[in-house]
């Protein structure tokens, strides 16, 4: 019964583990690296624009969707969704009211090289082959941060007009946010929503929020927190690697300790023929057989040592 | 009073000591007749565990049992014996003297399995009892009854070279009627009547 309580606790320590909020990590400017349970989508506002991040958790991995919007790179989104604001929800995509005229485009495009670049260049890159920016993971890295180490689909793949290029980026080796000057809100909704913690704690009570501060959703308010923990992926395995170690340890133990006890329980029953007895089915299945025993008395032979009848 | 009585008091294990006349005694005390695996089966400790439990069974012999076949082998006892024979229907005591009765037992267990025996083990018993103060009624050629008297004794129990059991008793008084034989023609007289 123990190692079975043994496994179900490792299985159960796992899944708590997989569950767990790990901890945020800025990485550097402009990028906020995080993991949790539940999709959230914040929006921040940087200079010349705002920024979306929406981040979301699957069965075995977390995958942190960084979507950016700039007005120097993108079109301009026109509208700023703020959680709890009047239009659409945080799921929504977001609706321009200045719809670009649309131009003739290829049905699928090529997948351009991007592993080298720069951040900026690799963005440059996505745009001009005309698809989007899908997801950005920073990894640690001895490259310069923000240079893109990896990137899916492949170079040269044909892929559908305006789909997703995931890139993995060097991370930066330390975190020094530029200072920005404050800035109106561009649209009302930017300044409906609630002031979110900064970067910077010593700072929380400042209206205007700072270029490296952005928007929180109702549920639960995202900060950044610099962390020197390893990635949550390589905890996770680890914690399942324990868990399937002890649920095989529990079984082991279990296994053995029944072996052991086979011929402890072995039981024996009286046979009904006076003289004999028998060995109960225990000992049967370990023998394959049935065992009995016939016990013969013997009355003895006796010898008699004196005169027995006395004169 | 039987020998399991004499020997065995109750909760004794003689697991161990079986298990050592197993390993140590060899053909002597354990005979696999069926083959090697049922040689390897007696030396399983659950087997001598389970053999231990049956030596009672082995030592149901009845000590006045054994005294009277000890007397009915007697020279003096079967000339009373036969003297009774002549005048049936009445009944003699015959008082006897001190004396020492040695007598030797050779039980064994067999082991059948699936109902075929495949090893037998050996026991030995020896018991020496002395005897005193005990009067016999004979009748009709036959001792019917020990009348009082004491018995001393003392024995051995052993598998193979291992002694499972070693002890001698003080004297015990014998009951004051014995009853070894029931006189039938009395009964059946008596049932008519």
């Amino acid at each position: 019964m123990v190692p079975v309580i043994l496994a179900v606790l490792g299985v159960v320590a796992s899944l708590l583990q997989a569950q767990t909020v790990t901890p945020k990590k800025t990485t550097g400017p402009g990028v906020v690296v995080s993991e949790r349970v539940e999709e959230q989508t914040t929006e921040r506002r940087i200079p010349g624009g705002s920024e979306t991040v929406t981040r979301r958790s699957s069965e075995r991995s977390e995958v942190q969707e960084i979507r950016r919007r700039r007005s120097a790179e993108l079109p301009p989104a026109g509208t700023v969704r703020v959680p709890g604001a009047e239009a659409g929800t945080s799921d929504a995509p977001p609706v321009s009211p200045q719809t670009p005229v649309p131009q003739p485009q290829p049905e699928f495009a090529i997948v351009p090289e991007l592993v080298g670049l720069n951040r900026e260049q690799a963005v440059a890159a996505i745009k001009e082959a005309h698809l989007t920016l899908g997801v950005e993971r920073l990894v640690a890295s001895d490259r310069q941060g923000g240079t893109v180490i990896a990137q899916r689909p492949r170079a040269g793949m044909r892929v559908p007009f305006d789909a997703q290029v995931h890139l993995i980026l060097a991370e930066a080796e330390a975190v020094t946010p530029p200072p920005a000057p404050p800035e109106e809100p561009s649209s009302p909704n930017e300044a409906s929503g609630p002031p979110g913690p900064s970067d910077q704690p010593e700072q929380p009570a400042n209206p205007e929020p700072s270029p490296r501060s952005y928007s929180l959703g109702p549920t639960e308010p995202l900060r950044p927190v610099h962390s020197p923990q390893p990635p949550s992926v390589t905890v996770r395995l680890v914690g399942t690697g324990t868990a399937i170690l002890v649920a095989l340890l529990g079984g082991a133990y279990f296994w053995s300790r029944k072996y052991w006890k086979l011929p402890r329980s072995i039981s024996f029953q009286p046979h009904p023929d006076p003289g004999s007895s028998s060995v109960g089915s225990g000992l049967s299945f370990v023998v394959e057989s049935e065992v009995r025993f016939r016990c013969i008395a013997d009355l003895g032979r006796q010898r008699i040592e004196g005169k027995v009848v006395s004169a | 009073m039987t020998l399991r009585e004499f020997f065995l008091s109750p909760g004794q294990d003689l697991a161990k000591g079986v298990a050592r006349g197993i390993e140590t005694g060899g053909d002597t005390v354990a005979v696999g007749i069926g083959g090697a695996a049922d040689v390897r089966m007696l030396k399983w400790p659950v087997f001598s565990s389970a053999v231990s439990r049956h030596i009672g069974e082995l030592l149901d012999v009845g000590i006045p049992d054994v005294l009277a076949n000890a007397w009915n082998k007697s020279a003096a006892v079967r000339e009373h014996l036969e003297k009774s024979r002549q005048s049936p229907g009445e009944s003699f005591l015959l008082p006897l003297a001190e004396h020492t009765i040695e007598s030797e037992h050779t039980p064994s267990i067999e082991v059948l399995k699936n109902g075929k025996p495949v090893a037998k083990l050996a026991f030995t018993a020896r018991v020496v009892l002395t005897v005193e103060g005990a009067v016999l009624r004979i009748q009709n050629g036959e001792i019917r009854e020990i009348q009082t008297g004491q018995v001393k004794g003392s024995g051995t129990l052993k598998c193979g070279g291992a002694v499972l059991v070693e002890k001698e008793t003080q004297a015990i008084p014998l009951p004051g009627r014995v009853v070894l034989r029931e006189d039938t023609s009395a009964a059946a007289s008596a049932s008519a009547t």
